[in-house]
């Protein structure tokens, strides 16, 4: 595996006066959890976007497993081996929790443009479904359309679509948002089993889940990066408290 | 000779155009604030054309037609919004192009029991007869004249009442910011009444000077309206000024290309294969520059929103 | 009563009726049975695209229209014995002309589908209609095909086999085609294409997220759409035995869509119960009263409204199966 796995270099966008991306780069290795953190508006989000490929930037290069992938679709990079989850739960939501998967399991294996077969008497397909399922707790809520989910188990059915895309790496985007702390704590449990099979690029806000999982950590504050390294160095880095953490509750 | 009868193409597109705005402030804004499809909007054209023949044939006063057009129409568009449109603000455009779809149905059936299948026509008043010399060399028709200036001066109005009043300010927060305004105490629901009311109004006021020109029918609404969304498209959904832009280019391009296409194909083609493409080319002018324009401007030439 | 159950009613009447109507020498009826079928596959061909896809064309007219246009030109071309282009002469085995009509509007969709897919919400909308009126207005203007006065079909067209102009073979063609198309829709729903259309229309950005790319599958289901609506078309045109250019114009769309509406969004059967429907309406209240549009008005807005699972949410009291 090409290492780093992600690597961005002198990214830049603008909207029109702000800069939301300010001539910034980093990396994400593998085997590791890399934390990105800052306030509200730092540009964690576009950068994400950047990365998946919803926002092109203005200028920079992002390179994916060794390849240049800034022409490349969203699509075509998630096909490519990058998972995402959102900070706002995102699923299909008429669908139950095993068609959810099903849906990724039929992406990642193949094509969509098969117009006869049932894709449900997929025994293959169904039976990787479930697995995924499984991983992540939900069996008993397979049947279940995803809107009739509560909050957490939303949160777990979309790290099991990103787990089901069998990625070669996964950011994330917030996904202890509106957790309960025992559901905190199994995440984090579950982002370190994760870690073993590809690294992750993880934005949080809860401090205390990323001192516990990461290896390194960056902070950004208008769209620049404003220090990065491990977490004791950005533990007591000055700039960083009072950028952020002086003013975190 | 030639620069004569451009001069006069072009006023003739200039009265189309001023016309479509009509239609289209009311469509733009009803979108713009509401956040409503509405197809019904040719048929308060139509029921505003109506309301004009009727009472100016009954009081033989053109004046009185044409008020009652405005009054007619801006009562039905209230009681559209009151009885129908507030259920579907909340609801997806499909629903919308539906319902509105059915109140077309509904009021052209209405008005054809109501006034029976034969078109209606209109006189104007005496004043308005003949041509009238500008410029000293064309002759143009007094009565298009005459509503290419009412209509420039209802689009002043309009734009005065949005930009520099205390209902138009009302108005324009309702646009950006509907559960703010709401939040500010402003009665939103009554805003939206006004709102619709006023697009009708206008609607009914253009049918009625339409109506003069051509004749009063069932389906007279109906072209306009696909226009006057073209014109939308174009400028740019909820914008007035995209409207007041869209409209003009439309009118402009729509009669230019009837006058001129099969003329300018004739310079390079057979002339009667010239004709013939050229005045299909000219039948679907409109729509190549709106698809144009969308190709290279999707929110149109005026996005009103960010 | 299930809905598959009042499917199943469903398909009863529509093929055992007409030939009820045959046996009583009742051939009106007959022929209004082959309007609810044709139809009806109209129909079915816009709820793939807006009830599957959730693309609201309000288009579909061309294609229905380019389906009309296709035969009547094939078949004057055949009867006048004049050249299409050097050396084919046009045809009137339908199977010839409905392959072509299909392949035709297949290239149409492929063009509008690129240029609409770009847009999205009103704008999608107004784009679709604008094309259809682009060739409801070119087919007004341009004289080859009798322009504004349309194009007749002086004999209806043929198949191997059978007597298209009995009204009961006929029937039973577009029954037919009725019946394979929404076998092969219910397939298709099914399948691995269906469930990312499904999705598809739910959530976008989710299905983008796990590396399914939109707009290919959008633009497959909207050409897939246009073809079956253009084999309606098509047979419509040979049921009149006349094409004119009403076929391309926006209410042609707005009643496909309303096909598609009355019978319930989305439901396989659903353009079935719409068509029905709105024929029945046609030739009951029609025979009542002139003004039925009227009624008909009423009752779409009603079932806008208060109904939203349209005819078959309501006879089968079930929500609609993601």
């Amino acid at each position: 595996m090409p290492n780093p796995v992600i690597e961005i270099t002198n990214l830049s966008k603008s909207f029109g006066a702000i800069q939301a991306t300010q001539d910034l780069s980093l990396t994400l290795n593998f085997g590791e959890i890399h934390a990105l953190i800052g306030p509200n508006g730092a540009g964690k989000s576009t950068l994400i976007k950047q990365i998946t490929g919803y926002i092109q930037p203005d200028q920079g290069q992002i390179r994916f497993l060794g390849q240049a992938i800034n022409q490349l679709s969203p699509a075509n990079r998630a096909k490519s081996g990058l998972a995402q989850t959102f900070q706002v739960s995102s699923l299909i939501m008429e669908y139950s929790c095993v068609d959810n998967l099903l849906l990724v399991v039929q992406a990642r294996s193949g094509s969509s443009f098969s117009f006869f077969a049932a894709v449900r008497d997929d025994q293959r397909l169904l039976a990787q479904a479930h697995n995924y399922l499984e991983q992540v707790g939900l069996s008993e809520r397979h049947h279940l359309p995803a809107s009739a989910l509560s909050h957490g188990e939303r949160r777990q059915l979309e790290i099991a679509m990103a787990l089901a895309l069998e990625p070669k790496a996964f950011l994330l985007d917030e996904p202890m948002a509106g957790m309960d702390p025992a559901g905190v704590k199994n995440l984090i449990e579950r982002l370190k089993e994760m870690r073993l099979q590809a690294p992750i690029l993880l934005i949080e806000h809860d401090m205390a889940a990323v001192f516990a999982l990461a290896d390194r950590i960056t902070v950004l504050d208008y769209g620049r990066i404003i220090a990065t390294g491990s977490v004791d160095s950005i533990r007591n880095n000055e700039q960083v408290q009072t950028a952020y953490l002086g003013v975190a509750p | 000779m030639g620069a004569i009868l451009f001069l006069e193409q072009c006023l003739n597109g200039l009265q189309l155009g001023i016309m479509l705005f009509l239609m289209a402030a009311g469509l733009t804004l009803i979108f713009g604030v509401m956040g409503l499809i509405n197809l019904a909007h040719g048929s308060l054209y139509m029921i505003g054309a109506f309301a004009c023949a009727a009472v100016a044939s009954w009081t033989g006063s053109f004046t009185l037609g044409l008020v009652a057009s405005v009054v007619v129409a801006a009562a039905a568009g209230a009681l559209i919004e009151i009885g129908v449109m507030r259920r579907l603000y909340q609801r997806e455009h499909l629903d919308q192009v539906l319902a509105t779809f059915a109140l077309i149905l509904i009021s052209s059936e209405a008005m054809r029991w109501l006034f029976g299948s034969y078109p209606l026509y209109l006189d104007v008043p005496e004043i308005f007869y003949g041509a009238i010399n500008l410029f000293g060399v064309l002759q143009y028709s007094r009565y298009r004249l005459f509503i290419i200036v009412l209509g420039l001066l209802t689009a002043v109005g309009i734009y005065l009442l949005i930009n520099k009043t205390r209902i138009g300010m009302r108005i324009r927060a309702g646009a950006a910011d509907r559960q703010m305004t709401a939040a500010l105490g402003i009665n939103i629901s009554l805003i939206f009444t006004l709102v619709f009311a006023l697009g009708a109004a206008l609607a009914g006021f253009a049918g009625a000077l339409v109506g003069s020109i051509q004749s009063v029918d069932i389906g007279m609404g109906e072209p306009v309206l696909i226009l006057a969304f073209v014109v939308v498209v174009i400028g740019g959904i909820g914008s007035i000024r995209g409207a007041l832009v869209g409209a003009i280019i439309v009118g402009m391009v729509d009669t230019l290309g009837r006058g001129y296409l099969p003329q300018l194909l004739q310079l390079i083609l057979d002339p009667v294969f010239a004709n013939t493409l050229g005045a299909a080319l000219a039948s679907i002018a409109i729509y190549l520059l709106m698809i144009i324009i969308l190709i290279f401007k999707p929110q149109g030439l005026f996005p009103a929103h960010g | 009563m299930s809905e598959k159950y009042l499917n199943r009613i469903m398909i009863a009447l529509l093929v055992g009726l007409p030939w009820l109507a045959h046996w009583l020498d009742e051939p009106y009826y007959v022929s209004l049975a082959t309007r609810i079928a044709i139809l009806a596959l109209a129909g079915v061909g816009l709820n793939l695209a807006l009830g599957l896809g959730g693309m609201v064309s309000f288009g579909h007219a061309a294609f229905f229209g380019i389906g009309g246009y296709v035969t009547g030109i094939l078949a004057s071309h055949a009867f006048n014995s004049e050249p299409i282009i050097s050396g084919f002469m046009g045809t009137t085995h339908m199977l010839i002309i409905w392959p072509l009509a299909m392949l035709i509007a297949a290239i149409v969709a492929v063009f509008i589908g690129l240029l609409s897919l770009r847009t999205s919400g009103v704008y999608f909308i107004m784009i679709t209609l604008a094309f259809a009126q682009m060739i409801y207005y070119f087919s007004i203007s341009w004289p080859t095909y009798g322009g504004e006065d349309g194009l007749p079909i002086y004999v209806r067209n043929g198949f191997p086999g059978l007597n298209t102009l009995q009204p009961i073979q006929f029937f039973m063609i577009c029954c037919t085609l009725l019946l394979i198309t929404l076998w092969g829709v219910s397939r298709l729903q099914n399948s691995r294409f269906g469930n990312a259309l499904q999705a598809l229309r739910q959530n976008e950005t989710r299905v983008t997220s796990i590396g399914i790319n939109p707009l290919g599958i959008k633009l497959t289901a909207f050409v897939i759409s246009a073809t079956i609506t253009a084999l309606a078309g098509s047979l419509f045109a040979d049921l009149n035995r006349f094409v004119s250019p009403t076929m391309f114009s926006w209410h042609t769309s707005g009643e496909i869509m309303i096909f598609v509406i009355l019978g319930g969004l989305g439901r396989l059967y659903g353009p079935l119960a719409g068509a029905g429907l709105f024929i029945l309406c046609e030739a009951l209240l029609g025979g009542w009263t002139e003004y039925w549009q009227f009624f008909l008005g009423l009752l779409l807005l009603g079932v806008v409204l208060f109904a939203r699972g349209g005819l078959i949410g309501l006879l089968s009291r079930e929500q609609k199966n993601a």
